[in-house]
């Protein structure tokens, strides 16, 4: 058995390289990884390192960072709902590195100011306005207002109406508002407010007691900004000293933190083209990887191997089904299964091996470069390669039926399309139903049909959505993840399931087809 | 004892009946011709005896086993007709992937691969795509595939298709060689010289039955028609002997004499004696297989000897 299986296979690598189409891709394979090599990463200094980590920390998450909930200014607009970062702003000064490391690791000590600020300073795209005035609340007491928050699992809200920016030349901080009276709903006040033709804006933000921040201890604050270093800077090792003021409101600190090599949040300059061209801003290690890993390859890269493939592998079936070639294979000894079931693992070789080309080329290329050897890319091999075993199997079970390449390799490349839209219009559908929180809003019969739709079919989209997620994982800060995790994510076990199961019935309604048809 | 044993074969192919009961016995180390028009019934058979297609009703054994099962095909060797090898593989490389689906060992393969493309003129493109191949070229190939594993049995379905003349005397050599070996041969042809030359048994099968079946020498033999020569300068008694209730035909310098039912040759030596005449030249007549062939199928097409024999050239009729 294993002899005839490595016959097959060795006959199916003969196939696959016998055309050019094999080569042009090991040609776009050899390019991705040159792209990939050609990217430099430079880390940047301890000072503009920790103000852009630190430019993060109004982003912040309830019970002491535990929870994936994120805590900030609850906004509704129309009928959704979304969530802004705390008006703060956060800065350093006075960073020193206390030892002579080789490269960006080793001790710091600076200084952390706390500011409100009039929108968020590192979650906002320049020129958006901010729908979150600081005037909301006073300024003193925003940042106690988050460490409350931070430290509780729930909080209740305050509700504010803010009138919304319509293009004229209204500066934000002047846009009139109006506080909610207690007791009287936030939506019904909005709706009451929007009815002569304004538009208005709900705000809710964390209620806290002016007792409660009073209570606040300093200790409390300092384990925040330790939390908000492992969150946004992957520091573990933090020490944090609320510095001495005479004003209650003014909040600096001194801290001390041990950046091990390969902090997640440490900011790098990347440059592609062998520092020709900046990629963007400044930026933590993870989100460049994981463009170029996860968008460049696993999307764009793999999209275009699954087409090829299946363009090339459509071939294979029908051409060992052809008169007079099927009847010199199924003379030999080897059973009918053995021979489909052979002939579909050889497509899939043809895949893997793509597909370990491609990934393991640009992963051995970026960690040569990056110095990161995380492993977690190279799992887009069997991944790609699983999900195209879908797709063969619906190729091979329209050969078999039709014995005609072109109507295998049309079929598949339609259920492909298909499978690709509605998982778009899952993810499209559940983000629109994360931003609402009425039930009668989350249902319908769209919804219905793209969940149906989505449970029925192969879990083509799900089964990439994880591994991209695993991908995050891997390189995101546990805030970035965090956020990632904000939408529902598919099961890898129901994903996989799912898309074995059809392998299975599609193989096997294959085989009892081959099997029963006299040549 | 059988190596080929067929016991009331039939084969349905929806309403077409393929095969209608046939029967058959095929002795090891013989040259077995199965001979019919194109539709016959002929790779039907063939199939149904390797496991390639399931026969409807019967019964079929292949060297002691029923057909189809896996440990039976590896002691069997089979070429096609109209067969198709991978464009992608050589010669070579093709006759390995068969020789690993075989069960061959590497140095095994290797051997007997040379062997057999040398035995049938390939070894200098061994190494060549078949794609490069003529048509004779990959007929040899499907050939020297048949035998290379050293089969017991070999299924041949019309193997000189696409072969010039002297490539056909080759693969008849080449037969008897393999048969030589003590190997069985089973070849399906609508080329019945072909057949003539080299089998040792044949049968006709036509629109599905078996017809007639016997060595080459009993059916070709022409029985009661003889040809006599006698001595030069002597006249052979034309007259007398036609006069003893023999028919007689003068073809050149012989004579050929019919003899009804029940009559003997012995009267016509007997009166040739009587006139001192002196024999040199006394054969019993034979026929051709096709003369054999056509005849039978004349008869079991109720005469109708033209609907049988323009049964191909029909699709290239013209209809005016």
């Amino acid at each position: 058995m294993l002899r005839n299986f490595l016959a097959v296979m060795k006959d199916s690598f003969r196939e696959a390289i016998d055309g050019f189409i094999i080569y042009v891709m090991l040609g776009l394979a050899a390019l991705t990884i040159l792209v990939a090599a050609s990217v430099s990463y430079e880390p940047d200094s301890g000072e503009t390192a920790f103000n852009s980590m630190v430019g993060r920390f109004n982003q912040a998450f309830k019970s002491r960072g535990t929870d994936i909930e994120e805590i900030g200014t609850r906004i509704k607009f129309g009928t959704l709902v979304g969530r802004e970062p705390f008006p703060l702003s956060f800065t350093t000064s006075d960073v020193q590195k206390l030892d002579a490391g080789t490269g960006y690791a080793g001790k710091y000590k600076m200084r952390l100011s706390v500011l409100a600020a009039e929108a968020p300073k590192a979650t906002r795209r320049p020129g958006e306005p901010p729908r979150t005035p600081t005037r909301l609340q006073d300024g003193g007491t925003m940042f106690p207002t988050l460490v409350y928050a931070w430290s509780q699992s729930k909080t209740p809200e305050q509700f504010f109406l803010v009138r919304s920016r319509s293009g004229d030349d209204v500066p934000p901080d002047q846009l009139p508002f109006e506080m909610v009276p207690e007791g009287v709903d936030g939506e019904q006040a909005l709706a009451k407010k929007s009815g002569d033709g304004s538009q208005w804006t709900l705000v809710a933000i964390p209620k806290v007691s002016p007792a409660e921040i009073q209570g606040l201890s300093d200790e409390t604050m300092c384990d925040f900004i330790k939390n908000q270093f492992l969150l946004h800077g992957d520091i573990q090792n933090v020490k944090v000293e609320r510095r001495k003021s005479s004003n209650a409101n003014e909040f600096s600190f001194d801290v001390e933190a041990d950046v091990p090599n390969g902090a997640k949040g440490w900011p790098y300059t990347t440059k592609i083209f062998f520092g020709g061209l900046p990629i963007g801003q400044s930026q933590p290690f993870g989100p460049a990887h994981h463009f170029i890993q996860d968008i460049m390859v696993n999307t764009v890269g793999a999209s275009i191997t699954l087409l090829v493939s299946v363009i090339l592998t459509g071939f294979f079936i029908p051409n060992m089904l052809r008169k007079g070639s099927l009847d010199l294979l199924v003379a030999k000894p080897m059973a009918r299964w053995e021979l489909l079931l052979y002939k579909y693992i050889g497509g899939l070789m043809f895949m893997f091996m793509v597909t370990a080309t491609t990934v393991g080329g640009v992963w051995l290329v970026m960690a040569i470069r990056s110095g990161n050897w995380n492993p977690t890319f190279l799992l887009s091999i069997p991944v790609i390669t699983f999900t195209f075993a879908v797709l063969y199997a619906v190729s091979t079970l329209v050969a078999v039926l039709t014995r005609s390449a072109i109507a295998a390799i049309l079929i598949t490349a339609f259920f492909m399309l298909l499978m690709w839209a509605v998982g778009f219009s899952k993810t499209i559908s559940d983000g629109f139903r994360s931003l609402t929180d009425k039930e009668e809003d989350k249902q319908g019969l769209v919804y219905t049909i793209i969940d149906v739709t989505n449970a029925v079919l192969p879990r083509y989209n799900d089964i990439l959505k994880l591994n991209s997620v695993t991908l995050s994982e891997a390189y995101f800060t546990p805030a970035g993840v965090k956020v990632i995790k904000r939408t529902e994510q598919p099961s890898w076990f129901t994903a996989a399931g799912v898309s074995v199961g059809y392998i299975i019935i599609l193989l096997g309604f294959s085989y009892l087809r081959f099997a029963t048809r006299d040549p | 004892m059988s190596v080929i044993e067929t016991k009331g074969l039939r084969k349905q192919y929806g309403s077409i009946e393929a095969l209608k009961g046939v029967s058959l016995q095929v002795d090891r180390g013989q040259i077995y011709g199965f001979l019919g028009h194109n539709g016959a019934g002929k790779s039907t058979m063939i199939k149904i005896l390797l496991g390639i297609v399931k026969k409807t009703d019967g019964d079929a054994f292949l060297l002691g086993s029923e057909v189809g099962t896996t440990e039976v095909r590896k002691r069997v060797g089979y070429l096609p007709e109209d067969h198709q090898f991978p464009g992608y593989h050589s010669g070579e490389s093709l006759l390995h992937f068969y020789g690993e689906l075989y069960g061959m060992s590497r140095p095994d393969r290797v051997k007997r691969m040379q062997e057999a493309l040398d035995i049938v003129g390939l070894t200098k493109r061994a190494k060549s795509k078949i794609k490069t191949y003529s048509k004779g070229m990959k007929q040899r190939l499907g050939i020297a595939q048949s035998f290379f594993h050293d089969p017991e049995v070999i299924f041949l379905d019309e193997p000189t298709d696409g072969v010039d003349p002297a490539g056909r005397k080759e693969i008849r050599d080449l037969l008897q060689t393999l048969k030589s070996e003590g190997r069985t041969i089973f070849v399906n042809t609508h080329l019945l010289a072909e057949v003539e030359m080299m089998a040792d048994r044949v049968a006709f099968i036509h629109q599905g039955e078996l017809v007639r079946q016997g060595t080459v020498a009993e059916i070709t033999r022409r029985a009661n028609r003889f040809e006599i020569g006698v001595e030069k300068g002597s006249a052979f008694p034309v007259q007398d002997v036609r006069a003893s209730g023999f028919k007689v035909d003068v073809v050149g310098d012989m004579v050929e004499v019919e003899l009804a039912e029940g009559q003997a040759i012995d009267p016509v030596l007997e009166l040739l004696w009587s006139k001192k005449v002196k024999l040199r030249h006394l054969v019993e007549q034979k026929q051709t297989l096709e003369d054999v062939f056509m005849k039978l199928v004349e008869g079991t097409s109720g005469g109708k000897k033209a609907a049988v024999r323009v049964a191909r050239p029909l699709a290239a009729r013209r209809v005016d």
